[in-house]
């Protein structure tokens, strides 16, 4: 169970006031754009400091953690994909073998691919890598920040159910940062819902 | 008659090899705000006459004062007459060219990639040296190549400070201006074409390497 | 464009007030002191006012061959002058040896000049400058000199040069080198170092010459007035530590 308790003030207009419980299989944090969904997961992950944060992941707290300490995963919107890298050796980065970083291609099934650089990728392989470079870490927790969006539906749909089939195999904490209702329906998750900075 | 020109590839690739590692550090700290004044000190050899820099090194730092003297003491070796003044010199007019560079292509790179990499385990060190560097290396390398020809094309500096002595400051410029005066006319434009040459070849090289590098439509 | 016509005018505006345009002299380094005084004198008895620009025999040389507008020409050896005579740069006729420099030794400030050529194999000159050995006539000169002395061989490596005999000055002025082979009359008014007189029968004499350059009458005119005070200025070329020149052979 991660467990977080945020507040953040970024200007006079907008401060942010999240509680959050994400216990293992995937919560939905739905809510419109601006809302301060993408800044609750980069607090979370550790890549923005908030004015307080208090995060557990059960008995563990991650105040003050830098982020490659908290054993979190997280898969930008933008995908994030290293340019200079090829597939596998993206997946290789954060992954703890050369085993594991191959054995993700495969089971996201993109080990044709592994040899390519991401900018020869089609939309829904860069995908699959991205998400394979995110497990191949065995993270403790994962952050999805709006993964499918610019996928067509088909394969929007096919890459959740594949996603969730993981992610019940694995049995970890997973927030998903979504505005689309057939994600959390597909997903069968949890719903915490974040308007202007509170939730 | 290509000794000078060896001399001058020496000094500049020597001053090159360390402006690049005086860069990447001042790279990150110059871009602090604070320290905007290092930043300016830094630029200015840019637009800086060799000729002031070279009363610097003859007056400021000469062999008789005390500047002079503790660099010998530290280097033992003295900054007029020598290589190490002239590769000193090349340092310092050919690090703005390298410093702005590296920043620029340092600032460029994407934060979202960076951030990736910390949360894919990777401490900062090695985010700089897996992500960052790669990365902000072609837009670096570009600098260096520019601050590699300014070094090999200077004259004011060695000119003034160097004594023109053969094998340790007599550089391609400095002979090509001798041999120039003392109507060898040949030689002259022998070592003139071959330093041409190699400029439009680096500065080819800078222009290649400067350019959007996945340009694609 | 309006900045452009602005600045042209201001230019323009400046030049027309002088009423002559002034003499442009190009002297050898060496020369430096005493032709700051000579050209006072030109000025007080013509009314016409001296651009001097100053530089290695060989550099100003170069530079006339690829039309610099000298329209006086001053060189620290006679080679060079009559070279440009027969070029055609320079007009021959006018040409002249108008006196003889004087090599000697100049200590930077504290150091104790030496007794003789050889003693500048001492220790205490880790630095000796001279002006270009291969375009500057003191360099040349200096270069035999210590050659004659028997004294090349001990300290070849400790000898720095400069472009011109004013820039081996400056080395030794700041110190950088203890010692510097220079003329007499760029130090006759010095007195931050020590002077040895080099025997002149080691190097070949350095006779200076001058010659007027160009082909407009008036400013011909106006460069043969400049040879002719030159010619009569025996006692101002004196003070500043030249000799009368050798007589032609």
């Amino acid at each position: 169970m991660l467990k977080a308790r945020i507040t953040h003030r970024f200007d006079a207009r907008f401060a942010l006031d999240v509680t959050l419980e994400v216990p293992p299989g995937v919560t939905a944090l739905v809510g419109p754009s601006g809302s301060g969904k993408t800044s609750t997961l980069q607090i979370i992950a550790g890549l923005l400091k908030a004015d307080s944060a208090d995060i557990h992941l059960g008995s563990t707290s991650w105040s003050g953690l830098p982020p490659e300490r908290r054993n979190v995963s997280l898969v930008f919107q933008s995908l994030a994909l290293f340019p200079h890298l090829t597939a596998l050796q993206n997946v290789r980065f954060g992954a703890p073998s050369d085993s594991d970083a191959t054995q993700w291609l495969e089971r996201m099934r993109v080990s044709h691919v592994a040899k390519r650089k991401p900018r020869s990728l089609s939309g829904g392989e860069a995908q699959r890598v991205a998400l394979a470079r995110a497990l191949a870490r065995a993270p403790s927790v994962l952050l999805l920040d709006e993964p499918f969006s610019a996928l067509d539906s088909a394969l929007h749909e096919r890459l959740l159910h594949e996603l969730r089939e993981h992610i019940t195999a694995l049995n970890i904490p997973t927030l998903l940062v979504t505005h689309d209702e057939r994600d959390v329906r597909t997903l069968s998750a949890r719903t915490i819902a974040i308007e202007n900075g509170r939730t | 008659m290509n000794g000078p020109l060896w001399l001058s590839l020496e000094i500049a690739s020597i001053a090159t090899l360390l402006t690049t590692l005086l860069a990447l550090p001042l790279a990150s700290l110059v871009s602090h705000r604070r320290l905007f004044v290092l930043d300016a000190l830094l630029t200015t050899p840019l637009v800086l006459p060799p000729t002031v820099l070279g009363y610097f090194l003859l007056v400021v730092m000469g062999n008789h004062t005390v500047i002079g003297r503790a660099w010998q003491a530290v280097f033992g070796s003295s900054l007029v007459f020598t290589t190490t003044g002239i590769v000193f010199a090349a340092v310092i007019t050919s690090l703005p060219l390298v410093l702005q560079a590296t920043r620029a292509a340092i600032e460029g790179v994407d934060v979202t990639l960076v951030n990736a990499a910390r949360t894919l385990g990777a401490n900062r060190f090695k985010t700089y040296t897996r992500i960052t560097l790669p990365l902000a290396s072609r837009g670096m390398c570009a600098g260096i190549v520019l601050g590699f020809a300014r070094a090999l094309g200077d004259f004011g500096v060695t000119m003034m400070v160097g004594g023109n002595l053969p094998g340790e400051t007599r550089t391609a410029s400095l002979a090509i201006y001798d041999a120039f005066i003392a109507d060898r006319a040949t030689e002259a434009l022998h070592l003139s074409l071959m330093l041409a040459g190699f400029s439009i070849v680096l500065v080819s090289v800078a222009t290649l390497l400067g350019r959007r590098p996945h340009a694609h439509a | 464009m309006r900045v452009l016509v602005l600045v042209v005018a201001l230019l323009t505006g400046c030049r027309s007030e002088k009423p002559v345009e002034p003499l442009r002299v190009g002297a050898a380094s060496d020369l430096t002191v005493a032709f700051n005084a000579l050209a006072k004198q030109y000025t007080a008895s013509t009314g016409r006012q001296v651009e001097l620009t100053f530089g290695s025999t060989g550099l100003l040389a170069k530079q006339l061959s690829q039309g610099a507008p000298f329209d006086v020409f001053a060189a620290a050896d006679v080679a060079t002058v009559e070279g440009l005579a027969a070029k055609g740069t320079c007009v021959a006729s006018t040409q002249r040896v108008f006196a003889k420099g004087r090599l000697v030794v100049w200590t930077a400030p504290g150091i104790t000049a030496p007794g003789s050529l050889a003693e500048l194999a001492d220790e205490r000159f880790k630095h000796i400058a001279l002006a270009n050995t291969e375009h500057a006539p003191y360099g040349r000169a200096a270069k035999a000199a210590l050659e004659a002395a028997g004294v090349m061989g001990n300290i070849k490596s400790r000898l720095v040069s400069g472009d011109s005999v004013s820039h081996a000055l400056q080395l030794v002025r700041s110190g950088n080198a203890e010692a510097g082979l220079i003329a007499r009359s760029l130090v006759t008014e010095l007195h931050d170092g020590q002077l040895l007189l080099v025997d002149d029968s080691l190097h070949p004499p350095l006779n200076q010459a001058a010659i007027a350059c160009g082909t407009d009458e008036n400013r011909l005119t106006a460069a043969k007035q400049f040879l002719e005070v030159l010619r009569t200025s025996g006692a101002l070329l004196a003070k500043y530590g030249f000799e009368s020149a050798d007589p032609p052979q």
